[in-house]
């Protein structure tokens, strides 16, 4: 909603509520002074009305008693009859005059007709023997007409009644009074109606009903309760009226004063139809001011919002109106401030675009002639692809092999550090006596025995070194295969022998029985005897220090093709875990390291040689149940064979 | 000249222990053997060594198990170790505690040996 709209229809609310609170407060105080109004009119010609009546009344009175001074003047009854007869025709509203003695009997009356009848029930000759009474507005049959009756005593010197002065009134008079309307308008009416509910005054709007009809409503029980005031009522025409009503309690009649509803209040409808008038014209003025105001706040707005439009658009040359001297004319100033900025920044763009283009044309250019190398080498690259599939496979391959090295160059490494850690304990341990026992040689002269002991632990142990360098030697030998055998024919039996001979002194020092089983040998086979020789000093040396049995079994047989030899000794064998291990390079048992301070080279030698031959060597052993090394030579060699046959 | 004190070598290798103990008695030391751990702590219950030479790695009772019973004993002998493998400088130094005064590499120097017994028999 445009600022112009919501400002119109904020001024009409606002000009709508304050109108309909002024017309609504104007109405009704106009209607109160109205009402107000009315009622005091109501009230006087009700108040005037009751005057009315009660001075007629009272004159009546006056004129009946005027009569009672006459027959007391006179005594006798043609004098009084006379003189109440002048009485009548001098007060035309007097339509009887009659005297009633104490029994209640009418004693002389202006109508002959009554003279002789007993009122002595009558409410007026009761009350009117103690003092002046009305009895007003009933139907009197004996009339038949309703009127008015004043009843008053007639009292002797002493003061005592000794009759009563009644008169009957004609109601023609009170009619008029009643009739009489100055002050009520159109519609204007006063009644009266009498303790019995009936309408005592002639209707102005139906003729006849009074005396006919009764009224019986609200109004009139209050009335004749003795309550007066001001009432909007259906009177006895259904009518609704205002009106005031109030009884006559000396006539025991009550005095209504009305005007019809419609009439009363003409003219409060009137005020409100001018206020309503009023109120759309100053309703109309104040829309008009409402939009020009509007207007004079939305439109600086709406121009700053079209030139907002204009320069978002892009139009920053738009001017702005700065004429205002408000907030919105200081907006407007910001405005174009920032309008001005905005050109200048716009310039700088527009050349950095115009920049931006070139760079980007030449990029372009540039691109296009790099996609097309793209492509060229797109294509390339799957020929490329082709062939990398191929090498993928021979890296694949190749990885694969540098796996298994780099396996094997680990256990080299390994392999590296237990050497060092082995050649540290097993070339030292040896250099110790020799170097302490140099030391000791230099520095004096040792006795004879002394010397020769020194000497001998020297060259013991410089031998153990040489064993130990040897046995390194071999075994790099065997683990770079460069290990040379040099196989002749040989008599494995004799050679057997050799070993056990050499070894019979460290057998015997150790008191183990030795045995030997060569039955079913091949005379000569095929071998390298100087290592073969080894082999055996190995096992058997391993079988003393290690077995520990007193028995080793030395045998020999052949077996299909093969030659198998077995060194069995009846020791504490070898523990399960260990003999995995057993041929393995620097393989020491927990036990052989402590007690026989071995290498771990020996069986890894053995092993070496034996393969070099073509053969195989293994292990069986249960704990405590002794030791066999076995050991399996090929006897169908094609050398052996040949050699064989030479020999032959 | 003053008492001798006694020294207590041991070590597996007879070679080693008999040159130790040539040195030592050369010095004017004696000397007494033992090949092992057990057979150390059996002769402990008859001498009372100034000192102990003690193989690093031997048969038997390993060099912890022998500080361990030494200690049950409440035997605070002063114990040089004589050993092949070679420590760094701080790695001695973090090993000598307790009875353990000392550290000699095998092969020595025969001064050197005297020399380093006598300055732990001091301590």
């Amino acid at each position: 909603m445009k600022i112009r709209n919501k400002l119109v229809i904020a001024f009409v609310i606002i000009t709508l509520i304050v109108s309909l609170i002024s017309g609504i407060v104007s109405f009704v105080y106009g209607e109160k002074a109205i009402s107000d109004r009315l009622d005091s009119q109501l009230h006087s010609i009700s108040v005037l009305k009751e005057a009315q009546i009660n001075t007629f009344l009272e004159e009546k009175i006056k004129n009946v008693k005027e009569s009672i001074h006459c027959i007391l003047i006179n005594g006798s009854k043609e004098h009084s009859r006379e003189e109440l007869f002048k009485k009548i025709s001098d007060d035309e509203d007097i339509t009887e005059l009659f005297l009633i003695d104490l029994n209640g009997k009418v004693i002389i009356s202006t109508d002959y007709t009554q003279e002789g009848k007993l009122k002595s029930q009558r409410e007026y000759f009761i009350e009117g023997k103690e003092k002046t009474t009305i009895k007003a507005f009933y139907y009197a049959l004996a009339l038949k007409n309703p009127g008015i009756t004043i009843a008053t005593p007639l009292k002797d010197n002493n003061g005592n009644t000794i009759m009563v002065i009644a008169a009957r009134i004609d109601l023609e008079k009170i009619s008029t009074i009643m009739n009489e309307r100055s002050g009520l308008g159109e519609s204007g009416e006063t009644y009266l109606v009498n303790n019995y509910n009936y309408l005592v005054s002639e209707s102005r709007f139906i003729e006849g009903i009074e005396f006919k009809k009764t009224i019986h409503n609200n109004i009139i029980k209050d009335c004749l309760e003795g309550k007066s005031g001001f009432k909007e009522y259906h009177d006895y025409r259904n009518v609704m009226v205002r009106g005031h009503y109030h009884l006559l309690k000396k006539e025991s009649v009550c005095l209504l004063v009305k005007l019809n509803y419609e009439e009363a209040f003409a003219p409060v409808r009137k005020l409100a139809l001018t206020i309503l008038i009023i109120e759309l014209i100053v309703i109309i003025i104040l829309i008009f001011v409402a939009i020009l105001f509007a207007n004079s706040i939305a439109k600086p707005i709406q121009n700053l919002k079209n030139a907002a439009i204009k320069v978002g658009s892009g139009k920053l040359n738009t001017k702005i109106n700065q004429r205002y001297k408000d907030e919105i004319g200081d907006l407007a100033k910001s405005f174009s401030e920032m309008t001005e900025n905005l050109k200048k920044s716009e310039e700088k763009l527009k050349d950095y675009s115009s920049n931006l283009k070139k760079k980007v044309e030449e990029r372009t250019k540039e691109l296009s002639t790099s996609k097309r190398r793209a492509e060229i080498k797109a294509k390339e690259s799957e020929r490329v692809k082709k062939a990398s599939l191929n090498i993928l496979e021979d890296v694949e391959e190749a990885r694969e092999k540098l796996k298994q090295s780099y396996k094997k160059l680990k256990e080299l490494d390994l392999l590296k550090t237990e050497f060092l850690s082995f050649a540290s304990h097993e070339l030292r341990t040896p250099l110790t006596p020799i170097e302490t026992q140099l030391q000791r040689m230099l520095k004096k002269d040792l006795p004879k025995k002394e010397r020769i002991r020194s000497l001998e632990m020297i060259l013991r142990n410089t031998l153990r070194l040489d064993k130990l360098i040897n046995d390194v030697l071999e075994i790099s030998r065997i683990e770079s295969r460069r290990m040379k055998i040099n196989p002749k024919m040989e008599n494995p039996k004799l050679v057997l022998n050799q070993v056990i001979s050499t070894m019979l002194p460290l057998i015997k020092e150790k008191n183990i029985k030795i045995k030997t089983d060569f039955k079913n040998v091949p005379l000569k086979i095929r071998i390298d005897a100087y290592r073969f020789n080894q082999v055996f000093i190995n096992l058997i040396d391993n079988a003393i220090k290690h077995g520990r049995g007193s028995e080793i079994n030395i045998s020999a047989k052949k077996q299909n093709n093969m030659i198998e030899f077995c060194v069995k000794d009846n020791g504490k064998g070898i523990p399960k875990e260990e003999q995995t291990h057993l041929f393995e390079l620097f393989y020491v048992g927990r036990e052989e390291m402590y007690i026989h301070k071995g290498a771990g080279l020996g069986l890894a030698i053995c092993k070496g040689i034996v393969e070099a031959h073509g053969g195989k060597i293994w292990v069986k052993s249960k704990p405590d149940q002794g030791t066999t090394f076995y050991l399996t030579l090929p006897l169908k060699n094609k050398i052996i064979i040949k050699k064989k046959n030479k020999h032959k | 000249m003053k008492k001798s004190n006694l020294i207590l070598t041991v070590d597996d290798e007879k070679d080693i222990r008999d040159s130790v103990k040539d040195v030592l008695e050369d010095a004017n030391f004696k000397v007494e053997t033992a090949e092992n751990g057990k057979s150390m702590l059996k002769k402990l219950e008859k001498i009372k060594p100034d000192l102990i030479l003690l193989d690093v790695l031997m048969p038997g009772l390993t060099t912890k198990e022998i500080l361990t019973e030494l200690k049950k004993r409440k035997n605070k002998v002063p114990i040089i170790f004589l050993t092949v493998v070679r420590f760094a400088e701080a790695t001695k130094k973090d090993i000598i505690k307790g009875n353990m005064v000392d550290y000699i590499e095998k092969p020595f120097k025969n001064e050197d040996l005297i020399k380093r017994v006598k300055k732990g028999i001091k301590k």
